[in-house]
């Protein structure tokens, strides 16, 4: 690197400028190579030390471990309920983010847009151990959330919202729910919207305009943002730890417990490479409709 | 008006949960009652006084710096890679480069356990920050790569046509008009590198105990409402941040109005 410095110092004159450009190659190689060898040998030569386990033992080769998992019945709960949580966590965080977003584009008053944009992002930003355990506080049993269906006279008894799916769902919901907001929000912003004016100029109701002109092109928000909150669910472990407990075990539970607890290395290999191999085969297919669709090749 | 009704309905869904944890730090019980039934600040004295928290917050601190200054200075050059250089595999570089921001948090946690336990590396700082600057690369590197790709390039080529090495162009030239991004960058890096838990349950022992794996095992074992005087803590730093940082973005680009107007 000193050499190629010293290389560089020769007087401008005695040079031509594309000359000059040509001598950065010393640096150009760094500028690529630490970056990529720190995520190369650290991260990705860790993953594939790691994952080596799930199909090696002492004795060589082995499917045993991944046959173990697809074959037994409480992995295979655990594998549908991880599924079925990040699922409903998807659908119910789609459901919320989609008129925040929308609102966020449609506002024409700065000050909404500002307080909408800070109470999205103000939770995103505030520490996720905070806010699941901000949930336990409230899905408690003599908790606030419990007290209020009381009092408004929705329930007789106190509901049991924690440590169980439903809990889990809810806190993951709040979690996920400002990155879902934030992928509609960067695909409507880039929506027309004097097309939804055209369409009512020429007659089209509100709805109408709605349905047949924004919702078809925030479409590719709503898979970005599926997808990602899809994939995320299906990882994670302190919220489903601390709000669903040992009754609704999730995949990332199964493998921090094979880990500290039964110290089944194998099997935890075996777990993440599912989970890993999951999360791969979901982008690469939202990799393919992406391609497939003509808005999205618009938007590149 | 449905609409708006609708909205305010979720974004006080989304707010109030937090809030409900500052009246109980306030609390003069032990147990869980909410609201509480009287008012003190003694859980803000157990935090303070009590070595293992501030020690934790230390800690998390010392990281969460040495992490924001490394994810910084590789994030750039990832993003200076990636704009400044034709190379082939462009793409499967950048997808590289965001891959720890899709990848499970578990996956990455036990696989740097697993590889940094024979080299002493697991229960050290040093391994800490390793592996939040994994954590913490991809929001840099996303954020410096959009500013420099709405770069005007002919700046850096002025600057080296007129006699400036490639290296005194970057600091002199690049580097002040992507500022608020590498700011910015080096603000979500230490937030990350603050909160991390699923990497550092792994990767911290009883020596390296950080703030995140404190509250952790706090909110596992027993719940106690010093756990909410950290909590309010944190949320009026988190809120500080942020208040402090879009104003003085909104500065920033009330100026760039100006500057354009004039």
């Amino acid at each position: 690197m000193i050499e190629a410095k010293k290389e560089l110092r020769i007087p401008a004159e005695r040079v031509s400028f594309s000359q000059r450009l040509s001598r950065m190659n010393g640096l150009k190689w760094l500028l690529l190579f630490v970056p990529l060898g720190y995520i190369m040998i650290l991260m990705f030569f860790s993953m594939f030390d790691f994952f080596k386990m799930s199909i090696f033992n002492d004795d060589g080769f082995t499917l045993e471990y991944l046959a173990h998992i697809f074959t037994t019945d409480i992995y295979l709960k655990v594998l549908w309920l991880t599924l079925k949580i990040a699922f409903l966590v998807t659908l119910f965080s789609l459901l919320f983010a989609y008129p925040v977003a929308y609102m966020l584009v449609r506002t024409e008053s700065g000050l909404w847009k500002k307080i909408i944009l800070a109470a999205v992002l103000i939770p995103f930003w505030i520490s996720l151990l905070v806010r699941t355990y901000a949930w336990t506080i409230l899905l408690q049993k003599n908790g606030a959330i419990n007290k209020l269906l009381m009092e408004l006279g929705i329930i007789a008894e106190p509901l049991n919202l924690l440590y169980n799916s439903t809990g889990v769902i809810i806190g993951m919901t709040h979690i996920l729910l400002p990155y879902m907001v934030l992928s509609l929000y960067s695909v409507m912003e880039g929506i027309d919207q004097r097309l939804l004016q055209a369409a009512e100029g020429m007659g089209a109701r509100p709805w109408k305009a709605f349905m047949q002109i924004f919702f078809p092109l925030s479409l590719p928000g709503v898979l970005a943002g599926s997808l990602l909150v899809f994939v995320m669910g299906l990882g994670y472990y302190i919220t489903p730890a601390l709000l669903g407990g040992a009754d609704t075990p999730m995949i990332a539970m199964l493998i921090e417990s094979n880990i500290n607890t039964t110290l089944n290395w194998h099997l935890a290999s075996a777990l993440a490479l599912v989970l890993f191999v999951a999360t791969l085969l979901l982008l690469f297919l939202a990799f393919l409709v992406s391609r497939g669709n003509p808005v999205l090749k618009e938007l590149d | 008006m449905w609409l708006r009704i609708l909205v305010g309905i979720i974004l006080i869904a989304l707010i109030a949960p937090i809030l409900v944890i500052i009246p109980m730090s306030f609390t003069s019980v032990s147990y869980f009652e909410f609201p509480p039934p009287g008012y003190s600040t003694k859980w803000y004295e157990s935090f303070f006084s009590n070595s293992e928290w501030v020690e934790a917050t230390f800690r998390s601190l010392t990281i969460a710096v040495c992490t924001a200054f490394v994810a910084v200075t590789i994030g750039i050059m990832a993003a200076l890679a990636v704009t400044r250089l034709n190379f082939w595999g462009k793409q499967l570089f950048m997808s590289l480069m965001v891959a720890p921001m899709i990848i499970p948090l578990i996956i990455i946690g036990v696989a740097l356990y697993h590889s940094f336990s024979p080299l002493g590396l697991s229960n050290s700082m040093l391994g800490l920050v390793l592996a939040h600057t994994i954590v913490a690369l991809p929001i840099v590197f996303v954020t410096v790569t959009a500013r420099l790709k709405g770069l005007d390039r002919n700046l850096e080529l002025a600057a080296m046509g007129l006699g400036s090495t490639p290296i005194q162009a970057f600091f002199q030239i690049t580097l002040p008009l992507i500022r608020p991004a590498v700011l910015s960058g080096a603000l979500f890096a230490f937030i990350i590198s603050f909160d991390e838990v699923v990497v550092t349950i792994f990767l911290a022992g009883p020596k390296t105990k950080t703030l995140p794996i404190a509250l952790w095992e706090n909110l596992r074992n027993q719940v106690d409402p010093t756990m909410a005087a950290v909590s309010t803590i944190l949320i009026g730093l988190t809120v500080t941040a942020f208040v402090a940082q879009s104003i003085v973005s909104s500065r920033k680009s009330a100026r760039l109005k100006r500057e354009a107007l004039e």
